[in-house]
């Protein structure tokens, strides 16, 4: 292979990624609304990408349900998937319970102290609640476990489905006061994680589950009115 | 945009994109493209004869499934066989066969409640016949079953990402590694488990069956391989 070619194709495997989270953080935090629809010229402008890094990152975000694609009339930001809240949550459970557990065991020390630090992150977040920087923190958390529990499977797994339920969460905490509760959960996983106690990190997991399937109940028990 | 063909190019080369990946899929879990080997994205468009944007897309699914890797600068990795890997992608196994299992037996139909003793009467007559090629037809036709009984769309979905790296691993192993008799009489007991709708005896069979296929895993070690 040329070296031409190669570093081209090296370039645009990380500019596929760039794209990728600079797409799905517009679409998360609703700055591209559900329901939308943008034109692939427009998408590439936004981000200040090209055409097949941004046309990649679009499949990537179409398989987790984030965009439409439909040919010949450009990109749909899809509808919330409230409907499917609860069978993602159902999976996000016995995921996250594997990735907390094992994390414990096997997070190496500099982990540890990554674990400690977000820790500290998240606290400040419960003394002073700011939903763009949870957003921040939820995100590096996320990444933090997928590393430390030294399983790529589960974290392929789990990259199917975490976007969407990020975007159910920013919604709910724009509407609600609780951005403290959700801080201190990731503060109390955070540093079960940090000891290294496999039992605790799995039970926060529970309740943290259990509260996101509260506010999903609450929010059916609401539109049925 | 306004080309009137686009549509149905995009339909054929969604196709070939399907044909690309189901192709491919065969020959790393059979083994024809063997653990380790290295490919080029140009002799695989010239052996497969299907252009180059499908044969992207699709080891880009093989990328996600762990069967293959693709390194920027030297071409195409088969991933190996590692069986501390296969343990780790067991350990995922275990806890979403137990979530698919929980939810079947609660979630299935009639209708697939009955599948499931049919399979699991196909499954105990195996186990007596030691007949691995109508196991591993059960075995995939119980994967199907279970996915849809779930009713959990991301479940089997999640799932589907390992089932390439589990047939591939048993493709390479089950003669000399493999107690079929008692894999079929697992697998046929998780199936009346999940019948019957009690999740959590059904969860235990999960259990029974991981502990098994860990120990098969394990026993690759020492055994020697198929291929030389």
């Amino acid at each position: 292979m040329d070296a031409t070619v190669t570093s081209l194709s090296q370039a645009r495997c990380s500019l596929t990624t760039l794209a990728y989270e600079k797409l799905e953080e517009l679409i998360v935090t609703l700055k591209l609304k559900p329901g939308s629809s943008h034109s692939e010229n427009n998408l590439q402008q936004l981000i200040g990408i090209g055409r097949t890094p941004v046309r990649e990152a679009l499949q990537r975000l179409s398989r987790e349900g984030l965009v439409e694609i439909l040919p010949r009339k450009g990109i749909n930001i899809t509808q919330v998937g409230y409907e499917g809240g609860f069978l993602r949550v159902e999976l996000a459970r016995t995921l996250l319970a594997l990735m907390a557990r094992t994390s414990a065991v096997r997070a190496t020390p500099e982990q540890k102290q990554a674990f400690a630090d977000i820790a500290t992150s998240f606290d400040k977040i419960v003394q002073t609640p700011e939903l763009g920087l949870f957003m921040q923190f939820d995100k590096v958390m996320l990444n933090l476990l997928c590393e430390a529990c030294h399983n790529e499977h589960v974290c392929r797994a789990m990259s199917m489905l975490a976007s969407e339920l990020r975007r159910i969460g920013y919604l709910h905490l724009q509407k609600h006061d609780d951005i403290a509760v959700y801080a201190r959960i990731r503060v109390e996983l955070a540093r079960a994680l940090d000891r290294g106690d496999p039992e605790a990190a799995e039970t926060i997991i529970h309740q943290r589950m259990d509260y996101i399937e509260s506010t999903l109940k609450g929010r059916t028990q609401i539109s049925t009115k | 945009m306004a080309n009137p063909n686009l549509k149905s190019d995009l339909s054929i080369r969604k196709s070939l994109t399907t044909t690309a990946y189901e192709q491919l899929e065969e020959l790393i879990v059979t083994t024809e493209l063997e653990p380790g080997a290295i490919l080029s994205e140009a002799t695989l468009v010239e052996q497969l004869g299907i252009g180059r944007t499908p044969i992207r897309e699709a080891l880009q699914k093989l990328e996600r499934e762990g069967l293959i890797r693709i390194m920027p600068r030297k071409g195409i990795e088969v991933t190996d066989l590692n069986p501390a890997k296969q343990l780790l992608m067991l350990e995922l196994r275990r806890d979403l066969e137990k979530l698919l299992a929980r939810s079947s037996a609660l979630r299935a139909t009639e209708e697939e409640r009955s599948a499931f003793i049919v399979i699991a009467d196909a499954m105990a007559e195996t186990a007596a016949t030691r007949n691995d090629i109508a196991f591993m037809r059960q075995d995939y036709t119980l994967n199907q079953l279970m996915a849809q009984a779930a009713h959990n769309e991301y479940a089997s979905r999640a799932i589907g990402l390992i089932h390439g790296l589990a047939r591939r691993f048993w493709f390479v192993h089950f003669e000399t590694a493999a107690n079929i008799p008692l894999c079929s009489s697992l697998h046929a007991n998780l199936a009346r488990e999940v019948a019957q709708g009690d999740p959590e005896t059904a969860a235990t069979a999960v259990d029974t069956l991981m502990d098994y296929l860990e120990e098969f895993t394990r026993a690759t070690l020492r055994a020697p391989d198929r291929l030389t």
